[in-house]
């Protein structure tokens, strides 16, 4: 889904491609590394036996042509990359299999508005995947075009749905009660999955305690400054372990650590408990973003689980220009602010006030960067559009809710 | 029904007629399990409601019978029930745990795999219900599922619950069942003394998977009670068993010389402590009323350390009496191996196996890799614990001994691996932030 923007203009120029992003099984790596040549360093996702357990961010400056790429490769790569090899040479690594899950069966929602190009690649990408019953529904949410119709119509099977009510979470709710199948997958539009995503995403369900799932999501490009300098700063990435969050372990305004709308899937049957995606958060609304993390935040505090599964991959293609990004930076704080005044306002919980102090504790130190311009390597320090976004959120949602209210 | 029942499951109930049918229900609808090689027995312990006639109105497709008993507490009416049970493999199921479609199966496929032994089902808390005191209850049986799930988990006594469990009925009868001088509380943790000292194997099926509706049936007042009943089950236990001792809270409390120490002395001497637990008990209560996480897992620790020193000194009578019993028992393993994992984790595993140690050092060539320590009360190390531990609590230092022994290979013999050294830093780290840190200094130390 498109943000809102509110400054269209762009801050710099756009750099060429620097970084390639490479997808290397260890076990079947490639006897050298063409981008070597031609890139200046390189995201790898790294896996053993087909299975997603790691990463690692290479300078080609510092490559050793004269040793073997395994070597390479492994020198850049991350501790839970370690920790997966140390299992697999003691024979604890099963490899790939792909069986398929006994865990309840799953459909695939896509919501998307005016983004053909993407939208045909998420679909091949999930056409790609084994067929376990899934079915794949496309909302298309107030399309200006007709030719998002088309392009769903071209692929077999995939099912259309029209939504002209706009906002990303009216989308997703029409999504959910078109769904037939207990869990229903979430993927953006601008992503693509791996080919087991989904039944990676699936096993998790088996635990009846889960009530939602996160997976890993890469970069699929990173060819501008601001795509390398989102991935810089955290990017999508919740880590390589997996992890059972609940309200035992993760504070309920930091659930969006177990994944994100890019790349999640949910029970069903919770909805009846926990209600739906707020229709006055995330994308085509005032508060910008974080239908996602208030639907998790519900699901921690009504004492369910939420899984992160890494192996539960996909791919997504990062805004491209640093307006795009300082846009989406913003965009975050809005909608976090946005969800401690729902919890605060609406819902009359005081927790909201810990979040805000924990917040307040991690942003304080940060503001002397605003006087040392340490930037993280971008061209505006982010904590600019944080703190904007910040003030901007408790309005912003309240606006969000009039206009949902006046409209209904 | 004529035919000897396959499978008997025992149900020890105390006037609570709707949630057992519940129960009941749940068991009428698993599949797998052919029902009529079922029988259920309803153990129905001093009930005063409707219990009996309920039970014998339900209509369940699985043989159904009722033992009564005029109150004893759970474990004598786990034992009747036991006795009363004709089939081969028992299994004990609380009134207030429901099972999910596929429970049953589960624990029959646990035991083909591991004949002989204590098949522990899963029974978390279903979330339903608020507040800091239902949050801190979740808490203690999530952390204790969880820790049970962990590959290569090393089990103690104090993993026997017997809210979801099988064994073979012969198995149980040989043991002696549970010991009913522990009529209310820790009875589990007695049999699980027994079972670990006997080395009957246990293992956790995940699988077996039921909802423990506790918010029905724990509240505050309640578990503050339990407190009480676990403090004179512990003194019993501790007098049993003095191996385990070091174990109990009522043995660590005496040791640790704290803020515990000076107020169980405290209430040894003045024998009044009713106003105390009382306070302590409002406290609790009243942090539980609102968010306030931390100071109420406090307070309820607070109370529930009071309620419990309440029911150990009505068992213990005198201060003198505690030091006795808290003299501090010999502490040391009875066996002890070291291994050099450079003569091959087949090899290790097999000594650990045979050996059966209390305690095993692990070294690489001349590097320390780490230590299986001893702890009362649990398993012997076994060769099936070595390799989770590896990649595991002890990557860390495995990895850095691999590595100054040139060990760490690639796929080919002459690749040489290293772990940078700041990937080995992160080895082991758990959460988000850890996760995000690392991705940061990554792209930091590549200079993109």
């Amino acid at each position: 889904m498109r943000k809102e923007r509110i400054r269209p203009e762009p801050l710099a120029a756009e750099k060429p491609a620097r970084v390639a992003v490479l997808d290397l099984d260890v076990l079947d790596l490639p006897p050298r590394i063409e981008q070597a040549d031609s890139h200046a360093g390189a995201l790898a996702l790294l896996r053993i036996a087909g299975r997603p357990c790691g990463q690692a961010v290479l300078s080609f400056a510092h490559w050793r042509h004269d040793r073997p790429v395994i070597e390479n490769v492994t020198a850049g790569a991350n501790a839970p990359f370690w920790e997966a090899w140390l299992r697999y040479r003691l024979g604890e690594w099963e490899s790939d299999d792909g069986a398929a899950p006994t865990a309840p069966a799953a459909d695939i929602v896509i919501c998307t508005r005016d983004r053909p190009d993407d939208l045909r690649k998420c679909l091949q990408g999930l056409m790609a995947m084994p067929q376990d019953g899934q079915e794949i529904i496309v909302v298309d949410n107030a399309s200006r075009t007709e030719e998002t119709r088309h392009i769903v119509e071209s692929f077999a099977g995939v099912r259309y749905l029209r939504e002209d009510r706009p906002g990303l979470d009216i989308a997703r709710n029409t999504g959910l009660r078109a769904a037939r199948h207990e869990v229903v997958a979430f993927i953006d539009d601008d992503a693509a999955p791996d080919r087991l995503w989904l039944r990676r995403l699936r096993r998790n369900f088996d635990r009846p305690s889960v009530a939602a799932a996160g997976g890993l999501t890469m970069p699929m490009e990173l060819e501008t400054e601001a795509q390398i300098g989102f991935e810089r700063v955290g990017g999508l990435g919740r880590g390589f372990r997996h992890v059972l969050y609940d309200q035992t372990n993760c504070d309920a305004f930091r659930a969006w650590c177990a994944g994100a709308g890019v790349n999640m899937a949910l029970r069903r049957s919770v909805l009846d408990r926990i209600g739906w995606f707020d229709e006055a958060l995330d994308a085509g609304t005032q508060a910008f973003a974080g239908g996602d993390a208030d639907f998790f935040r519900r699901i921690i505090n009504a004492g369910w689980q939420i899984a992160y599964d890494p192996e539960a991959l996909n791919w997504h293609r990062h805004r491209r220009t640093m307006a795009e990004l300082e846009q989406q930076i913003f965009g975050y704080e809005v909608s976090n602010f946005a969800i401690m005044t729902k919890s605060l306002v609406y819902e009359r919980d005081a927790g909201a006030l810990g979040a805000l102090a924990r917040w307040l504790r991690m942003r304080a130190p940060q503001l002397v960067t605003l006087a040392t311009g340490r930037r993280q390597g971008l061209p505006f320090n982010p904590l600019v559009p944080q703190m904007r976004g910040a003030l901007a959120g408790p309005r912003r949602y309240r606006a969000a809710v009039k206009a949902l209210r006046s409209r209904d | 029904m004529t035919d000897a029942p396959a499978l008997s499951i025992v149900i020890p109930s105390h006037n609570r007629s709707a949630r057992l049918l519940r129960t009941l229900d749940a068991i009428g609808r698993q599949q797998d399990v052919p029902l009529q090689t079922v029988e259920v027995v309803v153990v129905a312990d001093g009930c005063v409601d409707d219990t009996v006639a309920a039970v014998r109105a339900c209509d369940a497709p699985f043989a159904l019978r009722t033992v009564e008993l005029p109150g004893l507490g759970p474990s004598p009416a786990r034992n009747r029930g036991a006795e009363a049970a004709r089939a081969p493999l028992l299994l004990f199921l609380d009134d207030d745990v429901e099972p999910v479609p596929g429970w049953l199966a589960a624990h029959v496929q646990a035991h083909e795999r591991m004949a002989g032994g204590f098949v522990l089902g899963a029974y978390p808390p279903f979330p339903e219900g608020q507040g800091e005191f239902r949050v801190h209850l979740r808490r203690w049986w999530r952390t204790h599922f969880s820790q049970l799930e962990e590959p290569g988990h090393r089990f103690t006594f104090r993993d026997l619950l017997t809210g979801n469990l099988s064994a073979s009925r012969d198995l149980w009868h040989s043991l002696g069942g549970l010991d009913e001088s522990l009529p209310r509380a820790h009875e589990d943790w007695e049999l699980g003394v027994r079972i670990i000292a006997g080395n009957v194997p246990l293992s956790y099926a995940p699988d077996a998977f039921a909802w423990h509706h506790e918010y029905e049936t724990a509240d505050l007042q309640g578990m503050l009670r339990r407190a009480t009943e676990e403090g004179r089950s512990d003194v019993r236990m501790g007098a049993k068993h003095p191996a385990i001792k070091e174990q109990l809270p009522i043995w660590r409390a005496r040791r640790r010389g704290g803020w515990k120490y000076r107020l169980a002395r405290r209430m040894f001497r003045s024998p009044d402590t009713e106003p105390l637990r009382r306070r302590a008990a409002g406290l609790a209560a009243g942090f539980g009323g609102w968010s306030s996480g931390p100071l109420f897992v406090r307070a309820f620790g607070f109370a529930q350390f009071v309620h419990y020193m309440h029911g150990a000194i009505e068992e213990l009578r005198t201060l003198e009496q505690w030091k006795a019993f808290a003299t501090r028992a010999p502490r040391t393993p009875r066996n002890s191996l070291l291994i050099d994992l450079a003569e091959g984790i087949e090899q290790a595993e097999q000594r650990l196996d045979h050996v059966r140690p209390e305690e095993a050092r692990l070294v690489l060539r001349g590097s320390q890799v780490g230590l299986l320590p001893f702890e009362a009360g649990a398993e012997p190390w076994a060769g099936r614990h070595l390799r989770p531990r590896l990649t595991g609590r002890v990557a860390q230092p495995f990895l850095k001994a691999l590595d100054e022994n040139g060990l760490l290979q690639g796929t080919q013999m002459q690749e040489r691996l290293q772990v940078p050294a700041s990937a080995r830093r992160h080895v082991g780290e758990t959460g988000y932030h850890a996760a995000a840190a690392e991705a940061v200094q990554q792209w930091r130390k590549a200079g993109l």
